[in-house]
């Protein structure tokens, strides 16, 4: 086994336990940490291709972006999934047996290809070549991507934006529904209180269901 | 000189545990987790096959950073669809959310 192989193994070895427990763990605070350590795997096995600008990119977006908007969700929402309660839904085994199934098919399918791999080595001036493609011959994929990220900005924030008070959803069927899923049964016949139901962002995040 | 076929073996491994993340996890913001575990598998195929099928050109990576950028504004749009749903039905249970069943 040579040196680079040695190292394969190694990061190979962390992405795939690491993300392992990221999917199985109950804790989904430590899920997050273990999808860090499997984003650097991953960035690691980059930079193995040879691929250094995507290693970086890979550290900058994944860990340094999307790893933290998802530990702030996380945080956001703590408390609605206890740690101690189930976090597999009802249909877990057959996920396993699913995914089993389709890692089993692959493994079983991969060595049959035989790609024609040349032995060429990676241009010294990669990144500036990139950089070149990203506006030359990428440019309209480059633009519309540029697009959807103003979408999904744009998006972000309306989806997830407070509701002013002044306008608050009309108390319906859709309120009494909450109030059963809330399984508190407060009698929240009036208007008003099923408004407060439904805004009921009260104080350390308990909802606030008024009883007299 | 490391073999293709196990970049393929370790990018297969880890997209099974991607979706049984996703199809397994209760937690909406747990099957988030998920998805970007798949979307990396996807990237390492797409990397090891640029690296020994056309390392001249830059096809390959330039497809990786667009799944990158993509992935970027799928996070971005779930988590702000999650905190939504969490501040309106306070449950992120996926079993939970049916605001659109039929």
């Amino acid at each position: 086994m040579t040196v680079p192989q040695f190292f394969f193994i190694l990061f190979a070895l962390i992405t795939l336990l690491s993300g392992l427990r990221c999917v199985t763990t109950p804790n989904l605070f430590h899920a997050a940490l273990y999808l860090v350590i499997s984003l650097f795997g991953v960035a690691a096995l980059f930079a193995m291709l040879e691929a250094g600008f995507l290693a970086l990119a890979q550290l900058i977006v994944y860990v340094g972006a999307i790893a933290i908007l998802i530990i702030f969700a996380v945080m956001l929402t703590r408390g609605m999934v206890q740690p101690s309660g189930a976090q597999l839904n009802s249909q877990a085994g057959l996920a396993a047996v699913v995914s089993g199934a389709l890692l089993f098919i692959l493994l079983r399918v991969l060595p049959s290809f035989n790609y024609p791999t040349v032995d060429a080595a990676v241009p010294a001036d990669l990144t500036t070549r990139l950089g070149q493609s990203l506006v030359g011959e990428f440019v309209l994929p480059f633009e519309v991507t540029s697009v959807l990220l103003l979408a999904a900005l744009v998006g972000a924030i309306y989806i997830a934006r407070e509701r002013s008070k002044k306008t608050p959803s009309p108390p319906g069927p859709l309120s009494q529904n909450r109030k059963d899923d809330f399984g508190r049964g407060g009698a929240a016949d009036s208007p008003l209180q099923s408004i407060a139901v439904v805004d009921g962002r009260g104080t350390g995040g308990e909802v606030v269901v008024k009883e007299d | 000189m490391i073999p293709l076929s196990w970049y393929l073996i370790v990018a297969a491994a880890l997209f099974c545990t991607g979706i049984y993340g996703v199809l397994a996890r209760r937690n909406s913001v747990g099957i988030l987790m998920g998805i970007e575990l798949m979307l990396n598998a996807v990237n390492i195929n797409l990397v090891a096959f640029w690296r020994y099928l056309a390392p001249d050109t830059t096809t390959g990576q330039v497809f990786a950073l667009f799944v990158l950028v993509v992935a970027a504004a799928e996070a971005v749009v779930g988590l702000a669809l999650i905190i939504s749903v969490y501040r309106d039905r306070r449950s992120i249970d996926a079993e939970q959310i049916d605001l659109l069943r039929w």
